[in-house]
């Protein structure tokens, strides 16, 4: 099973706006680069930064508040 | 703490989670062994261990190995990859299920009405189990993969322990609805209910595990709609589905999802989402169509073949 403390990142993540998340699990689950996730998103790699950093920052924000 | 160490905690808290969700969607997964081990977990889900193909999984795997090998397949599957990869996880959102439901005087009407589905595919080498429900006189719904390429001995067992010869007369594997024919089963026919909607508390029973009858508390999460193929892992169709929060186990699929009630909010799917006490259920509006057609057919039909072990 999966702990509370997993559970409770992993529900954060899936609240988070698809953008976001999809950066986020590109960059941390398949463990892509800035210059990979762009080429997968089309975005260009300064939106794949900054959304990482803001998807990250929305994570810890969310994580205070159900802990 | 400054914002980038905890920008940091944060991303290593995230691999982390990750990673154990991985590690469950591996487990299990004895024979496909690749490289790299997300690719590995992918493929898994393409060629599911249990005789259920999956539905959502299957598509989201594809999607998952595309972005995996880095193909260029463009925007619309990195999309879809993310979305119905991490579909189940917004389960975790939903409270657990009442421990209470399966005890309910609705559920426990609908007992007798809930048989075990037992058949073997001599040319396969397989005996297949699974659940069905009794939806209309004499006539038994359930998933089409627990009947695919079953030639012998097809029988449905009542909770009390009788046992029927059954025929099948509908068989959808684009659908993954079957239905059979049970001359003297006269148990009362479920009724169906299109009201379900997310945190809504139900039942997932069957016979899972060989096991006898079993009612297990489960909670709606949403209504998905599955992009997948048929059992047979061929072609495209999208099903809709609800996202539960319950233990479903093998031998469950094609049993009800029912309401506290007694009613069908929808059928049992064997799917591994990734997340232990998450499963998916066909909806009842989903499964209408099919089951309406089929309620007074008689005449057998084929079972087509196996799906893949």
């Amino acid at each position: 099973m999966l702990s509370e403390d997993r559970r409770q990142v992993l529900a954060a993540l899936a609240a988070l706006p698809p953008r976001r998340r999809e950066v986020l699990v590109l960059r941390f689950y398949l463990e892509l680069s800035e210059a990979e996730t762009a080429a997968v998103l089309r975005i260009s790699p300064g939106t794949v930064k900054s959304t990482t950093s803001r998807g990250l920052a929305a994570l810890a924000r969310a994580l205070k508040e159900t802990s | 703490m400054t914002g980038q160490d905890e920008s940091t905690r944060t991303a290593e808290r995230l691999k982390d989670a990750l990673g154990a969700a991985a590690d469950l969607m591996a487990a299990g997964d004895g024979t496909v062994r690749a490289r790299d081990p997300k690719v590995r977990h992918a493929r898994w889900w393409l060629f599911p261990a249990s005789a259920a193909a999956s539905v959502a999984a299957v598509a989201a795997a594809v999607a998952l190995v595309v972005v995996a090998v880095g193909h260029p397949a463009g925007n619309t599957a990195g999309r879809t990859v993310t979305a119905a990869f991490f579909g189940p996880v917004h389960l975790v959102n939903v409270s657990a299920p009442d421990p209470a439901a399966p005890n309910s005087p609705g559920v426990q009407a609908a007992r007798s009405s809930v048989v075990k589905i037992l058949g073997s595919a001599p040319e396969c080498g397989r005996q297949i189990e699974g659940s069905g429900f009794v939806y209309a006189p004499q006539h038994v719904i359930t998933a089409a993969h627990d009947v695919a390429g079953i030639t012998r001995g097809q029988t449905a067992t009542t909770a009390g322990g009788v046992t029927y010869r059954a025929t099948v007369v509908f068989y959808d594997p684009r659908t993954d609805i079957a239905v059979l024919d049970v001359p003297g089963l006269n148990a009362a026919p479920l009724r169906f209910s299109t009201q379900a909607s997310p945190s809504d508390n139900a039942v997932v029973a069957g016979y899972p595990l060989d096991l006898a009858f079993t009612a297990a508390p489960a909670r709606i999460a949403e209504v998905l709609r599955a992009e997948g193929t048929n059992i047979y892992q061929a072609g495209h169709v999208d099903r809709q589905v609800y996202e539960i929060r319950a233990l479903v186990q093998p031998g469950d699929s094609g049993g009800p999802l029912l309401s506290p009630s007694g009613t069908v909010d929808g059928m049992v799917q064997q799917v591994n989402a990734g997340v232990p006490d998450t499963g998916f259920a066909l909806t009842a509006s989903y499964i209408q169509a099919d089951a309406e057609t089929a309620a007074s057919a008689t005449a057998p039909v084929s079972t087509q073949g196996c799906t893949l072990p």
